[in-house]
């Protein structure tokens, strides 16, 4: 218990923290409205969010695409998919998650079941399970573009990754909230499907 | 074609829960066609299997291990098939009138189906593994049909004890495999049938068998293992019929057929099948006799019955084995059309219990009629199946007192003894069945009144009943075309088979008159003898054994303890058993190793830019362990951890230093989305001196032994590494050229499914842990409840 003056210093700093991510514990917190972490949030960072998001998921895509040649592949792309989507979270608040109103825990069923689908089509084929296949398709214009089945099963890798991790980020996220999203508000330009479950 | 064939069952169950829509009672009529398109598809088959010439498909699953998805039909398999499928269709049908419109029918139906499947895989399947994995499909949806009716306790615990049983047998059944295949090196049958001598001269012949037989034994209900099968009554009576009589059961009884020209032809063979048969065929009826519940002493007939089979078997002789078979099917025949009265009764009357039963002829006629063909087969009267069957288990028991158990010397007559004895109490029970239940005066006091049960239950039963006199009446047409393939194919040499009403005047004769005459009197003597049998002392209960044993205060409240031993609730404690354990496996097997092991002094050159990094990562480490608070520790945490990706990129890993940087950037997020619900500052729960000593200690000595192994590993090449082949072949064999996801995708593939359930699982264990928590997680539903 020596550095008694330091463990108050660091604690005032949590609150600050707290604060800026608007706690409910905090007194300045508006004591009617749900909690909402973006409510506390730079504007800048709530703006520019909605094109970074788009910016990120292209790297997403080239770096699963070039995975097979470059470094890259599913498990990075899944990853860096999942980053984008935790940024917007981390921006615009469980309000933008709810109004997305998709449950990523499809994307690991859909995921393995790919993986497996790709393995079985070798043994279908009477190859050993997971045997894959690769060659060269001459397109007009695009030239020759080499397709192998790995890339199946990679997106396979790449949904699994993804929606574990953000099935994992909003449990811990959106634990300790009652999971109702604030349905007042009406997000601009989207239609909120919720709104048809609660007919 | 047959691997279609075998699959159809699955995808069909999977199309119907995909559906999803609620299935009224008649839809039982569009699952029908499958067991029958599948009954046509084996009976087309019966001529190519008796020249044969029968289907057969294979394809690799896994051939390093020697697992091949292998399918082949032949003799045995076919008359297995045919009941499986034919049992099947009757039962869909019998389904549509006995299941309520309210129950899950959409289930029922699917599980029935994959049973089919997997049943039918079990009969079917060339390789050992395959025949494993169907092995425990049956086990499984076995289990879920006895619970079908979830509500009810009984069914709860029948349930767990029949898969508690059935799994036991399934692990004691995959270690026989794998040791078959660590001797003879194969897992296909017709391979190991070929290196038979091999495996009977190995060290681990003995233990094969027995593992073989246990495996057996469980799965068919054989003393002491037969305690599931009463308890597993609870299932839907269509269900008792299909999986508890007529096919589930017999996979034993198959699976020790198979086994035959492999393990068999020692005395500790012939002794173990043919005693424990012969055991379970005396305990089995004499419970019967006991039981006032009708479907209760079907149960402990279906043991007897199959004691029977696998006494036959043990027997070991060509005659017995015909006769086994032949019985397979008689009992499927009769006990089956016994079922389903039974289910008609249960279903009219509202009750089981052949106390509160009686006179049921008068209003029920076509039942009795049915009931009757039944229990008189059962019995062995002629001119029903089960008399044929009967004589030939007889002639059989004979045989071998002077056969393959003539070992035994003088006890060798104690097999016809028992074998008269169990069938004294086995035609005591028929008849206490039939008289008790549609003899003698209507009872006032039932439930329902009682009526005669829709046609689309009593056809089937009718079908069933039907056939314990056409086989009675023309046995050569089975023997020719389905008994004949199957027991030469089972023995390699060609076999004639004739199977006749009369066989003259000779000892087995006399035994079946000495069984009339016994049984009748026994039965007419049962209110006195009674007394005698509920008044023995009960010496031994599997069921008492098994109750103190599994559930309650046994095996279950022992695993709780010793999970609460270990299961402390405090992260701390768990890294340090991890660590704890790394430190044993890893020190003890350098230590074990020593003198085989060098440190070569000279490692690679390493740049003083690469020093003060890692002096960066260590500063890092410090101030994890010294802050106070969270924030900063986590943050010097994420510091460690980048610092550890720019080491990747420096030492030209890119995808490893890409992966660990985006970690590393999930987690931190993660963790300040966590944070709300952590105290703020560690001060709050204290570790004592001590601890944070032993701590030290433990991390000291890991971080220690990572160095020793990364160093040990530097120095010693003890053989070359595979890097050099994937860097030659990755562009050839699987055209890509990042060797890194190569190997994840393609090299490995194997490995990187592993992992993704993995992920899979810790995601799905994430969601559940939150989600059980009492604090309400964010969940698709949760919002509209409120």
């Amino acid at each position: 218990m020596k550095p008694y003056a330091k463990t108050k210093t660091s604690e005032t700093l949590s609150n600050k923290t707290d604060r800026a991510a608007g706690s409910p514990k905090t007194p300045q917190a508006e004591p009617t409205a749900p909690r909402d972490a973006s409510k506390g949030n730079p504007l800048i960072l709530q703006t520019s969010i909605r094109w970074l998001v788009y910016i990120i998921l292209f790297l997403a895509f080239f770096l699963f695409w070039y995975g097979h040649h470059a470094p890259g592949g599913g498990f990075i792309a899944g990853l860096i998919t999942a980053a984008a989507v935790l940024l917007a979270y981390l921006a615009l608040g469980s309000r933008w998650l709810h109004s997305l109103d998709f449950d990523f825990k499809y994307l690991v069923a859909i995921g393995l079941s790919l993986a497996l689908v790709c393995g079985l089509a070798a043994v279908l084929l009477g190859r050993p399970f997971l045997t894959h296949s690769f060659g060269v398709l001459s397109l007009p214009l695009l030239g020759d573009i080499q397709w192998t089945t790995a890339t199946v099963f990679d997106l396979g890798v790449y949904c699994t990754v993804c929606g574990a991790c953000l099935s994992i980020i909003t449990a811990i996220g959106e634990s300790g909230r009652d999971g109702r999203p604030d349905r007042k508000v009406h997000i601009p330009g989207r239609q909120n499907p919720r709104h048809k479950d609660e007919a | 074609m047959l691997a279609a064939i075998i699959l159809l069952p699955f995808l069909y169950g999977i199309a119907l829960a995909c559906c999803g829509c609620k299935l009224s009672p008649r839809a039982g009529l569009f699952v029908l066609p499958v067991p029958i398109v599948l009954f046509l598809y084996f009976v087309w088959q019966i001529p190519r299997v008796a020249a044969g010439a029968g289907a057969a498909f294979s394809c690799p699953l896994l051939p390093q291990l020697g697992i091949d998805f292998a399918l082949g039909l032949n003799g045995v398999s076919l008359i297995f098939a045919l009941l499986i499928s034919g049992i099947g269709a009757l039962i869909c049908c019998y389904s549509i009138g006995y299941l309520k419109p309210q129950e899950n029918l959409t289930a029922y139906y699917c599980l029935i189906l994959f049973f089919l499947g997997a049943m039918l895989g079990v009969v079917v399947a060339r390789n050992l593994m395959v025949l494993y994995l169907f092995w425990e499909w049956t086990s499984v949806t076995s289990f879920l049909l006895i619970g079908f009716w979830h509500d009810r306790s009984r069914a709860r615990y029948g349930a767990q004890k029949a898969l508690f049983l059935t799994v036991c047998g399934g692990f004691c059944l995959f270690a026989a495999f794998v040791l078959l295949y660590t001797v003879a090196g194969s897992l296909d049958i017709d391979t190991l049938l070929q290196r038979k001598e091999l495996i009977l001269h190995s060290p681990a012949y003995i233990p094969i068998l027995i593992l073989t037989v246990l495996g057996a034994f469980t799965k068919s209900a054989q003393i002491p293992f037969h305690i599931w099968l009463p308890d597993a009554m609870e299932a839907p009576t269509p269900i008792s019929c299909f999986l508890h009589s007529a096919t589930m059961v017999k996979a034993g009884i198959y699976l020790l057929l198979i086994m035959t020209p492999l393990l068999g032809g020692n005395a500790l063979w012939f002794a173990a099948v043919s005693g424990v048969g012969l055991l379970s065929l005396i305990w089995g009826a004499y419970q019967a006799l006991k039981q006032t519940d009708l479907k209760a002493i079907l149960a402990y007939s279906t043991v007897s019955q199959l004691g029977l089979i696998v006494a036959l078997i043990g027997f070991g002789s060509q005659a017995s084995l015909t006769a086994a078979l032949f019985h397979t099917v008689n009992h499927a025949t009769f006990k089956g059309s016994l079922f389903l009265v039974a289910g008609m009764i249960d279903h009219s009357c509202g009750t089981r219990d052949v106390r509160r039963l009686g006179g049921l002829a008068k209003v029920m006629p076509r039942t009795a009629v049915l009931a009757a063909c039944g229990c008189l087969a059962m019995a062995g009267l002629p001119p029903f199946n089960g008399f044929l069957s009967k004589e030939l288990f007889f002639g059989s028991a004979l045989e071998a007192v002077s056969g393959n158990l003539a070992f035994l010397g003088g006890a060798a007559w104690l097999i016809p003894a028992l074998a008269v004895l169990g069938s004294i109490f086995t035609f005591a029970y028929c008849l206490l069945i039939l008289f008790r239940v549609f003899a003698g005066p209507l009872p006032a006091a039932l439930p329902q009144t009682p009526h005669e049960a829709p046609r689309i239950m009593l056809w089937p039963s009718a079908i069933l009943a039907s056939f314990t006199l056409i086989i009675a009446f023309f046995p050569n047409l089975l023997a020719r075309y389905l008994l004949t393939p199957a027991i030469s194919g089972l023995l390699g040499e060609t076999v004639r088979i004739h199977i006749a009403f009369w066989h003259g005047f000779n000892l087995s004769l006399l035994m079946t008159l000495l069984v009339f005459a016994l049984g009748f009197a026994l039965y007419k003597a049962w209110p006195q003898a009674r007394k005698l049998f509920f008044g023995l002392p009960k010496l031994c209960s599997a069921n008492a054994v098994y109750d103190r044993l599994i559930p309650g205060n046994g095996l279950i409240a022992a695993a709780g303890k010793v999970t609460d031993l270990y299961m402390t609730r405090r992260l701390q404690d768990y890294i340090v058993f991890n660590l704890l354990f790394f430190l044993c496996m890893t020190l003890g097997s350098i230590f074990c190793h020593v003198h085989g092991l060098r440190l070569l002094p000279e490692i690679s050159p390493v740049s003083p830019f690469a020093y003060a990094w890692a002096a960066c990562i260590i500063a890092a480490a410090i101030a994890v362990v010294r802050s106070q608070n969270r924030i900063p520790a986590v943050l010097s945490l994420g510091a460690i951890g980048y610092s550890v990706s720019f080491f990747f990129a420096v030492f030209c890993a890119p995808d490893l230093a890409l992966t660990q940087l985006l970690i590393e950037t999930v987690s931190l997020a993660l963790f300040f989305l966590a944070f709300r619900h952590l105290p703020a500052s560690f001060a709050d729960k204290p570790q004592s001196r001590r601890r944070k000593r032993f701590n030290l200690l433990i991390a000291l000595l890991t971080g220690c032994c990572v160095s020793l192994v990364a160093l040990i590993g530097q120095s010693n090449r003890m053989f070359s590494g595979i890097s050099g082949y994937y860097v030659e072949n990755a562009k050839a064999l699987t055209g890509g050229s990042n060797i890194v996801n190569v190997i994840l995708v393609d090299f490995r593939g194997l490995d990187t499914m592993g992992e993704i359930s993995v992920i899979a699982v810790a995601a799905i264990g994430v969601f559940v842990l939150i989600g059980l928590s009492p604090v309400k997680p964010f969940n698709r539903q949760g919002g509209d409840r409120q």
